[in-house]
């Protein structure tokens, strides 16, 4: 009679399902709210407050990056002054383009304090060397503006635009407008 | 003295395996974290913990605060029952296993348990060597850093606690 074969393992077979075992225990998961909570409590902020403070500034400067130097750029590169372009992105967040060390887009006239008007001091006491000649100003006329191009446009462009329009398409006829 | 930026580097590094260290000696959540608590903030106001060992030192302040603990209290307790106020069991706070039914799960769970209640019926210096090296992964070294004895004395006491613990689970 023999007895039926049993699945002996071998005490190292024993010794590793045992420390498997035990490496399973590594399950055990603390709640992330306790982690938080006991960061809290030790140091008196949110744990993530060092990494907002280590990433904030850098976050910072890649949208200062984005928002004025990057149309900045874009200005020196197509041949525009940049500087207007970062003057007036400024004025519309809000900001003061002088903090910036810029100069405003549209100064405004500044007032000087009201003051009590000095005395008209006679022409005959001011020596005739100091006193100053009349300036001959001349007329101020404005610039002709084009109706159809009311933007600066540079004449090779206009030339080509002309050329394009005038010469390819077909003019309307005058006659068949009525019809 | 460290920054608070490191400090917070290091807590989100070592404070689970601190917790869990502790919560498998002590089979309570609360006094877990509580130990855990204490452990971090000594080392936050020490001078000493900057230039030290990281995790060396903070297992080391755990096991101190084990030893204070176990001291002041025999352990009486099993890790079938819940003791702490919440009345949560380790097969609660045991991640969801790899089993593909909910049946193979909760018997693996029930696995785990024993294990673990295995683990507390064993010499406490055993239990130490048990969870740091085999559930917490610590080399040989470090286990006996934070233990303060040698390595060869750790290898000797982890083959006797596995010894042990084969017994206890029989």
């Amino acid at each position: 009679m023999t007895r039926p074969k049993t699945s002996r393992r071998s005490p190292d077979q024993l010794e590793a399902e045992l420390i498997s075992e035990l490496r399973a225990l590594r399950r055990v998961k603390r709640d992330p709210r306790a982690t938080e909570a006991t960061y809290r409590a030790i140091v008196g902020k949110p744990a993530h407050a060092g990494w907002f403070r280590r990433f904030g500034w850098q976050a910072g400067a890649a949208l200062l990056a984005a928002v004025l130097v990057v149309p900045a750029a874009v200005d020196l590169v197509s041949g525009s002054d940049p500087l207007t372009t970062v003057r007036g992105t400024v004025d519309r967040l809000g900001g003061k383009p002088e903090r910036a060390g810029l100069a405003p887009a549209s100064p405004t006239p500044v007032q000087a304090p009201a003051a009590a008007p000095a005395p008209p001091v006679p022409a005959a006491q001011i020596a005739p060397e100091t006193q100053a000649a009349p300036i001959e100003q001349a007329p101020v006329t404005a610039p002709a503006v084009d109706r159809q191009h009311p933007r600066a446009v540079p004449d090779w462009l206009l030339k080509e635009t002309r050329s394009h329009t005038t010469e390819r398409l077909p003019r309307p006829d005058a006659s068949r407008r009525d019809d | 003295m460290l920054s608070e930026r490191q400090f917070a580097v290091i807590y989100r590094k070592y404070s689970d395996q601190i917790w869990r260290y502790c919560y498998l000696r002590t089979n309570d959540l609360q006094l877990a974290e509580d130990m855990t608590q204490e452990v971090f903030t000594k080392a936050w106001q020490a001078d000493s913990f900057a230039g030290a060992n990281h995790k060396a030192y903070l297992y080391r302040s755990m096991r101190n605060l084990l030893v204070d603990h176990w001291r002041r209290q025999k352990p009486t307790a099993s890790l079938d029952a819940p003791i702490d106020e919440s009345g949560t069991t380790l097969a609660e706070v045991i991640e969801d296993t790899d089993t593909p039914t909910p049946l193979e799960a909760a018997d693996r769970k029930g696995t785990l348990q024993l294990v673990a209640a295995g683990i507390q019926r064993i010499p406490q210096k055993l239990q130490d060597v048990l969870v740091l090296r085999f559930i917490n992964e610590l080399t040989a070294k470090e286990t006996a850093e934070a233990l303060g004895t040698s390595e060869g004395n750790v290898r000797v006491l982890q083959h006797r606690a596995l010894k042990e613990l084969r017994k206890a689970l029989k």
